[in-house]
């Protein structure tokens, strides 16, 4: 199910407010691209499914019920859009294929991108940021942005207020984009 | 300060979806006007993006895809919202017909000269276009079938899909509220949008599979 965001985000979306869309593609392009680089081997092509698959959501936006989450929407959408590109492409012995249904079968209603493992070698470099945050603030953000867990699972993990978990992701937020402008 | 911070906490919330609704309403409101805002945005969701990369990207896993995944926008501008904005801005600007390519787009999307005039661009247009994309029913109460084109059949159950064999669109006449002077145009994907500002003060729009010469033939037909 969509969450309150999502849903009033595809409200306005579904009402034809075009800036409510650009913030839906700047929220949700990056962690596109992201998902999509495993299997499209290449990030131009990532980049050209997943404005394709903008476009597409755009178009398709009012066939949105909210039924599953708003990302899990999408990437089902781009999912589509790569097979067509990579059949079109002729590279279905490459096993590009194969691995694209693959990961349309783990997709549920329920489950999200999320479930993929997170690059090692990439890992590694964010790894080291996170390594110098303070451990309130990393446990908060990697309960959060890795294994998916909702403010108020996490306050219940870490024995803390709501507004405690809010506040510690926002500040490990800060301090990554610190650490990433520092290397920039 | 404290209230730069306060608005980031909220942004912070918003991406995670832990807003209700009518704080979402709030932050949406403020990312329409708010480019640091909009900027901020574009760098939390890259962090996730990166949180979600997977271990066999290794073969990717170079500082270049870091980079590409981390990029930070000169502007809020990026996808299809790039597409169609920067090519607003390349055709009211005069480039001849063979520029309107992604390379074009690509290049002026990251271009100063374009975040300026992406700041003055009419977003009326923008949105206007952005329906024609997205809408199955559109309009051509106005057109007089006698000037359909010789050679092009209307589809008598959707009277707004136009084709000739070669070509293949849809047609939509509307008010022309926008101001729109003269002819735009621009690609989305394989497909072609032009706007053509008619004589009797309507707006014609196409949207298909057409080329821009083509459609500027047909659209100078049905306004004679």
């Amino acid at each position: 199910m969509q969450n309150e965001s999502d849903k009033v985000l595809t409200d306005r979306i579904q009402a034809g407010d075009a800036a409510a869309f650009e913030a839906m593609v700047i929220q949700y392009r990056p962690k596109l691209i992201a998902s999509l680089v495993k299997y499209a081997k290449s990030v131009e092509l990532s980049e050209d499914i997943a404005q394709q698959t903008f476009i597409k959501v755009w178009q398709k936006i009012d066939t949105f019920r909210g039924d599953s989450a708003l990302f899990t929407w999408i990437y089902r959408i781009a999912i589509n859009l790569a097979k067509n590109t990579f059949n079109s492409k002729n590279v279905r012995n490459d096993g590009i294929t194969d691995n694209l249904e693959n990961i349309e079968s783990l997709i549920t209603d329920n489950e999200s991108p999320e479930v993929f493992t997170i690059s090692m070698s990439l890992k590694a470099e964010l790894d080291n940021f996170l390594r110098e945050l303070p451990v309130d603030l990393k446990t908060a953000f990697l309960l959060r942005e890795d294994e998916g867990k909702s403010y108020e699972q996490i306050a219940i993990i870490m024995d803390c207020p709501i507004g405690t978990v809010r506040s510690r992701i926002f500040r490990a937020r800060e301090l990554i984009l610190e650490k990433f402008d520092e290397i920039n | 300060m404290e209230e730069k911070k306060n608005k980031f906490e909220m942004l912070s919330a918003y991406v995670d979806g832990e807003l209700n609704e009518a704080e979402s309403d709030e932050i949406l409101e403020m990312l329409r006007s708010d480019s640091e805002l909009r900027q901020r945005l574009q760098k939390y969701s890259s962090i996730s993006g990166l949180i979600n990369l997977d271990p066999s990207d290794k073969a990717e896993a170079s500082n270049d895809l870091l980079a590409r995944i981390f990029r930070m926008p000169k502007s809020y501008v990026t996808g299809m919202a790039a597409t169609i904005l920067i090519a607003l801005l390349v055709v009211g600007n005069n480039y001849t017909l063979d520029q309107t390519n992604n390379e074009i787009i690509a290049n002026a999307a990251s271009s100063q000269e374009a975040q300026d005039h992406l700041n003055n661009i009419d977003g009326a247009l923008n949105q206007h276009v952005m329906k024609i994309l997205a809408a199955d029913n559109l309009n051509v109460d106005y057109l007089n079938a006698n000037l359909v084109p010789v050679g092009y059949n209307q589809d008598p159950s959707k009277p707004s899909y136009f084709s000739n064999g070669n070509n293949k669109f849809r047609l939509h006449i509307e008010n022309n509220d926008f101001g729109l002077k003269t002819d735009r145009y621009w690609n989305v994907n394989s497909e072609l949008v032009y706007v053509h500002p008619m004589r009797n003060g309507r707006l014609a729009t196409i949207y298909g599979k057409i080329e821009p010469q083509e459609a500027k033939s047909f659209l100078a037909y049905i306004d004679r």
